[in-house]
C-alpha cells in the first residue's frame, strides 16, 4: 500500500472555506486500486495543537482501475470547518474498512492551512511520510518538555502560593492547637529519633562525644529529609484526593504535585526554625557558609518536584502506590546518613551510598551549616544536573498522562 | 463563543481491573476493552450572549459533553474552541473546603478561575449581595445547608465575569426564590455578551432561559433547535420509553408508573392519559393550556354508583386541585361487571411553570378505593415568563404615579 505523489497542486480559495488539491498519484504497491476493493483517495483533518482528529473528508473514488506501476489523476476538494483557526490536513489514499495508506508509511500530502474569516489559506505543503510527521512531533514535544513546566509554574505562581497557605493553614484547621501543630509536630518527630538514637543506641558523629553535637547533626540532616520526604509521600495520592479538582474544575492540575513540594519546603522551614534554636541553645556559630544554603535547596526543589510530578501521574493509574511508598520512603531514610554517621556505613560501599541525592544534600547542609565548609562542588554540580532532568523529566511524564486523569477517577 | 467540532468520546470499559494492566503489559497487542462511545459527531456553535440548553435522559452523554465543553475532560475526536474564561458549576461547590469560611473558599475559587485577588475583592460586594447568606459568609462551609452551598457557588460563578458559564443541573438545589433569582441574572448575564451552556432536567427551565436547545440521545444529538420543540420531541421520546415499560408490567395502563396503587380492585383503571390541546397525548403543558385527562376504568363487578376522580400535586406533594365525578355531579352509575368507562376532565392548566403528579382513583361512594394510583404520571408545566407558587393567575399589572415630585 504504497502511493507516489507527482505534480502536487494545491489551491485555497475558489468557494470559501475550501481548498483544492489535484495530483498524479502513481500506485507503487502492489494491489490494483479499483472501486470495488473501496480505494479511494482523501483526507483527514487534524488540530495541529493538540494532534487529535477533528474531521474526515467524502472520498474520492478512481474513475478508473489502477494497476501497480500505473498513474492516476486525482483531484480532492478540502472543505475545512468555518471557525478560526489553524488546521492540519492529510492527503492520503484509503483502503475502506482497513487503513489509509500513510499509516502503512506511504507518503501523503500535508497541508498546514489557516481559517480566518470562514476563508482558507494555505501556509504550506509537502509530501512527507508518516515517520517524518511523528519526528517532527517528537521534537516539538521535547521543545514542550523544556519550556512548560516554568511556564506553568510561573503563570500559576499565586494560585500555588494561595493553595499552600490554604494547605498548611487547613491541615490543623478546627484542632485546639492550630497553626502551633506546625511547629509542634516536627519537633515532636525530633524529639523521638532524638530519644532512640541519641540516648538509647548513643550513636555519636565523629569523635564528639556531646549530646549537643548529635541533636545538631541530627537536625541538619533532617531538614532537607522533611521537605523531601513529606512531598513524595503525600504526591502519590494528591490526584485522587483531589478528584472534584481534576473532574468537575477547571483546573491547572499540574499544580497540585507542585503544591505538596512546596508544602514539604515550609515544613523544612519550620524545622529550620527549630535547628537555629538548637544552635543558639548549644551556643554555636552561625558560619557565613550559611549563605550557600540557596545553592542546595534549588536542586533539592528540582529533584523533589520532578519525583512528586512523575508519582501522582503513577499514583492514578496504580493505586497501591500509596502503600508501597511508605515502606520505600522508610528503607530510603535509613540508607541516607541521617540519623547515624556516614562512618557507620560499610566502607567499600560508600561509593554507592553516596550516590544517593538525598546523601549529597545532607552532607551538604552539614558542610555550610556545622562544618562552616563550602558544599562538595563536583557532587553539588551532578546532583543539579540530576535533579534538573528529573524535573523536566517528571513534568513531561505528568503532562503526557494528565489528559487520561479525569477518565480513570 | 464557543465552538464545538466532531467530538467523539470513548471510554474503554474494562470488565476488571487486571484487564487494563494486561493490556497495558502486551503493549495493546492483547484487546480486554469493549469500547464505549458517549459521545458521537457532537458539532455546535454557540454564539457570544446564546443560552444553549441541553436535556436528554440519564446517561445520554449530556455531562460528558458539558465536560468536554470546560475542557476537563478530553475529546476521543474533535475539538473545541473556547474563546475567554469559562466558569464551571459541575457540581455542587466543587472545589470548595468544608474547613474554610465561605468568604475564604469564594477567593480559593476567583483564583482557580484565573482572577487575581484584587479582582475578587471588586466582586465580593456583588458575590455577598446575590448569595445572601447573611453571617454564614464568614463560617465554615461545612455548617452550611445545600441551598446555601449553591447560592455561593452560583454567586461566584456568574461574578466572576466569565465569558463562557457551563452549568450542571445546580439550580435544581436553590428554592423557589433563589430560582427566580438565577433566571433574572441569567437574562443579565446573557446581555453582558456571556455564553452559556446548561444541563438541565428541569424542562421549564430550558424553555424559559435557553436561546436553543439540544437533545441529546445516546451519545448523538437527536433534536436541535427551538426549545419548545426540542423539548417536544424529548418528551415523545419519554412517552414511548414509559410505554414500552409499562407493557412489560401486567396490569398497569400504558405509560403509567404509579408510585403506590391500593384498592379492593372491584373495579380498576385501565389507562390514563393526558392530553394536550391537540388531543395527543402529551408531558408538557404550556400554562393555560387547554388540556384532557382522560381515564378509563373497567369494572369486575356491578357499582351502583361509583365516583372517578382526579388529584394534581406538586412534586413535593402539595395538593393543587382536585375533582370527582361526584363533586362534578356527573353520576356515572350503575355500571355493570365487564363494562368499561371512559371519562374526561377538560380544564385549562393555569398553573405556574414547575413539575406536577396526577394521581387518579375510582372510589365506592363511601369514598373506600376500588382502584388508587398515586401519581400515575408526572408532567411538567412550561411558561415563558417565571411565575412564583403553584397557580398562574395572570395578573394584569398596571401602574400610575400617585405623587410627583417637582423641582
Amino acid at each position: 500500500m504504497t502511493a507516489h505523489f507527482q505534480d502536487v497542486r494545491v489551491a485555497a480559495g475558489g468557494a470559501e472555506g475550501k481548498i483544492e488539491v489535484a495530483c498524479q498519484l502513481e500506485n507503487t504497491g502492489g494491489e490494483v486500486w479499483s472501486r470495488a476493493a473501496g480505494y479511494a483517495f482523501s483526507y483527514q483533518i487534524f488540530d495541529p495543537v493538540t494532534d487529535t482528529l477533528v474531521g474526515e473528508g467524502a472520498r474520492a473514488a478512481p474513475e478508473r482501475d489502477v494497476a501497480p506501476g500505473q498513474s492516476a489523476e486525482f483531484h480532492l476538494s478540502v472543505s475545512l470547518p468555518p471557525e478560526a483557526g489553524r488546521y492540519r490536513i492529510f492527503v492520503s489514499p484509503i483502503k475502506e474498512d482497513l487503513a489509509w495508506f500513510y499509516e502503512k508509511g506511504s507518503p501523503f500530502l500535508l497541508i498546514d492551512s489557516t481559517v480566518k474569516d470562514g476563508r482558507a489559506s494555505v501556509a504550506r505543503h509537502r509530501v512527507v511520510t508518516f515517520g517524518r510527521v511523528r519526528w517532527e512531533r517528537l521534537v516539538r514535544s521535547l521543545g514542550r518538555a523544556f519550556w512548560y513546566p516554568w511556564r506553568s509554574l510561573i503563570r500559576h505562581r499565586s494560585l500555588i502560593r494561595s493553595m499552600v497557605g490554604r494547605d498548611i493553614a487547613g491541615r490543623y484547621r478546627g484542632s485546639y492547637g492550630g497553626l502551633f501543630w506546625t511547629v509542634i509536630h516536627p519537633l515532636l518527630m525530633m524529639v523521638t529519633y532524638y530519644f532512640v538514637f541519641g540516648i538509647v543506641l548513643r550513636t555519636r558523629f565523629g569523635n564528639d562525644a556531646r549530646p549537643s553535637s548529635f541533636v545538631l547533626y541530627f537536625l541538619a540532616g533532617m531538614l532537607p529529609w522533611l521537605a523531601f520526604s513529606e512531598a513524595t509521600g503525600r504526591s502519590a495520592g494528591v490526584i485522587p484526593e483531589c478528584r472534584t479538582f481534576v473532574k468537575k474544575l477547571v483546573f491547572p492540575v499540574e499544580i497540585l504535585p507542585v503544591n505538596v513540594a512546596v508544602a514539604g519546603l515550609v515544613s523544612e522551614a519550620f524545622g529550620a526554625m527549630i535547628f537555629v534554636g538548637g544552635l543558639v541553645y548549644f551556643g554555636r556559630p552561625f558560619p557565613a557558609t550559611m549563605l550557600y544554603l540557596p545553592l542546595l535547596v534549588v536542586p533539592q526543589i528540582l529533584f523533589t518536584l520532578g519525583l512528586c510530578w512523575f508519582l501522582a501521574a503513577l499514583g492514578v493509574f496504580v493505586r497501591d502506590l500509596g502503600q508501597i511508598l511508605g515502606f520505600l520512603l522508610t528503607m530510603w531514610f535509613f540508607i541516607t546518613p541521617i540519623c547515624y554517621p556516614e562512618a557507620s556505613l560499610p566502607a567499600g560501599w560508600l561509593w554507592l551510598f553516596a550516590q544517593n541525592p538525598l546523601c549529597i544534600l545532607v552532607r551538604g547542609y552539614r558542610a555550610i551549616f556545622l562544618e562552616a565548609a563550602a558544599p562538595d562542588w563536583g557532587a553539588l554540580g551532578k546532583l543539579t544536573a540530576v535533579s534538573a532532568t528529573v524535573f523536566l523529566a517528571g513534568h513531561a511524564w505528568f503532562y503526557k498522562l494528565r489528559r487520561s486523569f479525569a477518565d480513570l477517577l | 463563543m464557543l465552538t464545538v467540532q466532531n467530538v467523539s468520546k470513548m471510554y474503554r470499559l474494562y470488565r476488571r481491573p487486571a484487564d487494563r494492566i494486561v493490556e497495558a503489559v502486551s503493549l495493546n497487542r492483547v484487546a480486554r476493552h469493549t469500547d464505549f462511545w458517549a459521545l458521537q459527531d457532537i458539532n455546535q456553535t454557540v454564539a457570544r450572549g446564546e443560552t444553549l440548553g441541553i436535556v436528554g435522559p440519564n446517561g445520554s452523554g449530556k455531562s460528558t459533553l458539558l465536560g468536554i465543553i470546560c475542557g476537563v475532560l478530553e475529546p476521543t475526536r474533535g475539538r473545541v474552541v473556547r474563546q475567554g474564561r469559562v466558569a464551571a458549576l459541575l457540581e455542587l461547590g466543587a472545589g470548595f473546603n468544608p474547613e474554610f469560611t465561605g468568604r475564604e473558599n469564594v477567593y480559593l475559587n476567583g483564583e482557580i478561575l484565573g482572577l487575581s485577588r484584587a479582582e475578587v475583592e471588586r466582586a465580593m460586594p456583588e458575590i455577598e449581595r446575590f448569595a445572601e447568606i447573611g453571617e454564614f459568609l464568614d463560617r465554615p462551609v461545612k455548617t452550611y445547608s445545600s441551598g446555601m452551598y449553591v447560592r455561593l457557588a452560583f454567586s461566584t460563578a456568574i461574578n466572576v465575569s466569565p465569558d463562557i458559564l457551563a452549568v450542571d443541573e445546580a439550580l435544581a438545589v436553590g428554592d423557589a426564590v433563589f430560582a427566580n433569582r438565577c433566571v433574572r441574572k441569567f437574562e443579565e448575564i446573557k446581555r453582558r455578551g456571556v455564553t452559556v451552556v446548561f444541563v438541565s432536567h428541569d424542562l421549564s427551565l430550558v424553555k424559559l432561559i435557553s436561546d436553543r436547545a439540544i437533545f441529546l440521545l445516546n451519545g448523538r444529538i437527536a433534536a436541535e433547535g427551538e426549545p419548545s420543540d426540542v423539548i417536544n420531541r424529548y418528551n415523545g421520546m419519554v412517552l414511548e420509553r414509559q410505554k414500552a415499560f409499562a407493557a412489560t408490567e401486567l396490569e398497569l395502563p400504558a405509560g403509567v408508573r404509579p408510585r403506590y396503587r391500593h384498592g379492593d380492585r372491584l373495579a380498576e383503571v385501565s389507562g390514563v392519559e393526558l392530553l394536550g390541546r391537540d388531543s395527543r397525548a402529551t408531558r408538557v403543558v404550556e400554562s393555560g393550556e387547554a388540556v384532557t385527562v382522560r381515564v378509563t376504568a373497567r369494572f369486575h363487578a356491578d357499582e351502583a354508583d361509583p365516583i372517578l376522580g382526579i388529584m394534581i400535586r406538586t412534586r413535593i406533594g402539595m395538593d393543587v386541585y382536585g375533582t370527582n365525578t361526584l363533586l362534578e355531579k356527573l353520576p356515572l352509575g350503575p355500571c355493570r361487571a365487564g363494562e368499561a368507562i371512559e371519562v374526561d376532565f377538560q380544564f385549562e392548566c393555569w398553573l405556574s411553570p414547575q413539575e406536577y403528579t396526577l394521581t387518579v382513583a375510582t372510589q365506592h361512594p363511601d369514598g373506600s378505593s376500588h382502584d388508587w394510583l398515586d401519581e400515575a404520571l408526572a408532567f411538567t408545566v412550561v411558561a415563558s415568563r417565571f411565575t412564583a407558587g403553584v397557580a398562574n393567575l395572570r395578573a394584569r399589572t398596571a401602574v400610575r404615579r400617585v405623587e410627583r415630585v417637582t423641582t
